[in-house]
């Protein structure tokens, strides 16, 4: 019962940002009165329009690597690395210099 | 020990998950939708069994946890929030999950952007939260790998050791 209540709150908490998120994207996008997907696709080709290249141009080829997958690894090695980084020279300026005896 | 053996699983189980998701050319979109749609429940799970810090930290917030504490709780709601907008992002461009249900979104290209902007911002969130954690992270992991060493595993969330979970 516990747990479902607290399912419950965070489901609740989500969809209320989530509410938020969606009135704002829209408000915002009809005050811009940017063109919707669906009016750009109604609209006939234009000069200029970029036509998308050749059909299977990405998906030929002999070699496979996740690229995606393996920048999202890197960048969060790098941020996590630059964050210990950071801590550690913080931590370094706030100790008191000690002496030791001996 | 077995809470943590269970939080560890489901915390490299949902990062792996994460790094699929983050190359949807690879995986596939249907894939990648339904990934995602299971992440989140893993994101709960994460949410439920780290239920007893959040309650503790939100409790004292404002007055008497450290800073270090208030930062990782400011980056945990981030996270939320980050995560909320890429999943609303994603089921409003959906190709595969929400035609499925049978429901019809209005197009709209803000969200695509959206979607990859909420993406790039989660990778910097994300890599913030594994180093805040890492010592938990590095610390369960030895205890797990040998576990007849008697000492006891650490207490999750780390920054500040003040909370008990």
């Amino acid at each position: 019962m516990k747990t479902l209540f607290r399912v419950i709150l965070i489901l609740a908490a989500a969809s209320l940002l989530a509410g938020l998120m969606y009135a704002a994207v829209n408000t915002a996008g009809n005050s811009s009165g940017a063109p919707t997907g669906t009016e750009i696709r109604q609209r006939p080709p234009q000069d200029g329009d970029f036509d998308g290249g050749p059909a299977g141009e990405f998906e030929e080829g002999g070699l496979f690597l996740p690229f995606g997958m393996l920048k999202a690894l890197v960048v969060v090695s790098l941020i996590a690395v630059v964050y210990f980084q950071a801590i550690n020279r913080f931590r370094q300026k706030a100790k008191p210099v000690t002496i030791q005896g001996g | 020990m077995k809470n943590n053996k269970i939080k560890l699983m489901l915390d490299l189980a949902t990062f792996a998950a994460f790094l699929v998701l983050m190359d949807p050319r690879t995986s596939g979109i249907p894939v990648h939708e339904w990934l995602a749609v299971a992440m989140a429940a893993t994101i709960m799970v994460h949410l439920l069994l780290n239920w007893q810090w959040i309650v503790e930290v939100t409790s004292r917030v404002v007055t008497g946890a450290g800073n270090g504490k208030r930062f990782s709780y400011l980056l945990n709601w981030l996270l939320f929030v980050d995560g909320i907008l890429i999943m609303l992002s994603g089921f409003m461009i959906s190709e595969s999950v929400v035609p499925l249900l049978g429901l019809s979104l209005p197009q709209n290209f803000t969200w695509r952007g959206l979607h990859e902007l909420s993406t790039n911002i989660a990778m910097l969130l994300l890599g913030v939260h594994v180093a805040l954690h890492w010592k938990w992270i590095v610390d369960t992991a030895k205890r797990l790998l040998t576990p007849r060493s008697g000492v006891p595993l650490p207490q999750a969330n780390m920054p500040g050791k003040d909370v008990k979970a």
